[in-house]
């Protein structure tokens, strides 16, 4: 059986995940709308360093470890329109979506084989 | 609850990452011996809606953010062990991709979201449900199991962050890491998760069992005896 025909029986799955890739934008809105700001506890060192009146050492040594390719699921800096703060965070849910489909076309491929 | 790099110091997350890769190299191992051609579609779909249920960020107005894992309602349907993998893909993917979540805090944020979570969750299910198939008795497991597993996870990373202090401390006394003492991390990452983020979490819980109750039961893991 192909990996085409097992998603045909999924379609109202796939619809679903879909939907919600186009309604991520929300995620973006709602917190700009009640003034809410980041998460607890994963705040950038400079907020940490307003918060406590120091940048512990360690946390400002490891913050830069690793530069993702697409940071805060954007290419754009802080000061972008919401619009296009929420193209980002589209796009960001297609590539989550793809590179999952990637690796589990790969997965599908592998135990097919065995 | 995605901890960034700088968070955590070696001491925790070097452990952290250890247990982690021990747990998931575990659950690959049983999910292997399931795993039909038939269900890698349902990984994926499973893997990518946790990946997006992640990024609909709810506020508690004028205060932080947060949102729900979905972690509990794919382990009620695919199980615990296909819940493991699935979420940490998604899990993984936000930290090299998008730096959502540190990568010396894989390890951390995977045990949280995608270890504790789905094993929470399908325990709170099966002793709240019991054998009963009353809907009424269903739905609420199914609510509190979402409610409760974010809650312990949000909990136990809340601890990881408070221990820093005690752990690792410059010669001037300043914390290395994350500075928040066990008495100010706990109670703020609690407060938000049982007031706001866990019943995020139980509703999606709530509702997307309730369709796959109506539409795919015999799919369901918890279901089956």
């Amino acid at each position: 059986m192909s990996l085409n025909l097992e998603l045909m029986k999924n379609k109202k799955l796939i619809i679903g995940l879909l939907v919600l890739v186009l309604l991520t934008p929300i995620g973006i809105y709602v917190p700009k709308w009640f003034n809410a700001e980041d998460a607890w506890g994963e705040w950038p060192v400079e907020t940490i360093k307003e918060k406590m009146g120091f940048a512990p050492k360690g946390m400002q040594k490891d913050a830069e470890l690793w530069h993702a390719p697409v940071p805060d699921y954007s290419l754009g800096d802080e000061n972008i329109s919401l619009t296009k703060q929420s193209g980002y965070y589209i796009l960001s849910g297609i590539i989550g979506i793809a590179i999952i489909s990637l690796l589990s076309f790969g997965l599908f491929k592998l135990i097919k084989k065995e | 609850m995605h901890i960034p790099d700088g968070y955590l110091g070696p001491q925790t997350y070097v452990p952290l990452y250890a247990l982690f890769v021990g747990i998931i190299g575990l659950a690959v191992k049983k999910m292997k011996k399931k795993l039909t051609v038939k269900l890698v579609p349902f990984l994926g779909m499973a893997s990518a809606f946790t990946f997006l249920i992640m990024m609909f960020n709810v506020p508690i107005p004028g205060g932080s953010s947060g949102h729900a894992v979905g972690a509990a309602i794919v382990a009620l349907i695919l199980g615990p062990w296909s819940a493991m993998v699935s979420v940490s893909v998604a899990l993984i993917i936000q930290a090299l991709v998008f730096g959502d979540g540190g990568i010396t805090a894989i390890g951390a944020n995977c045990f949280n979201m995608a270890i504790v979570m789905p094993v929470v969750a399908i325990v709170i299910f099966k002793i709240v449900a019991g054998k009963s198939g009353n809907i009424v008795r269903l739905n609420t497991a199914a609510f509190l199991s979402g409610y409760i597993s974010l809650n312990i996870a949000a909990i136990i990373t809340a601890i990881q962050f408070g221990i820093q202090p005690l752990l690792a401390t410059a010669p001037n006394g300043q914390p290395l890491y994350a500075p928040y003492p066990l008495k100010v991390a706990v109670p703020a990452m609690a407060m938000e998760h049982l007031l706001l983020f866990g019943f995020v979490e139980g509703l999606v819980t709530l509702l997307l069992f309730n369709y796959f109750n109506k539409t795919d039961k015999e799919f369901i893991y918890v279901l089956k005896s």
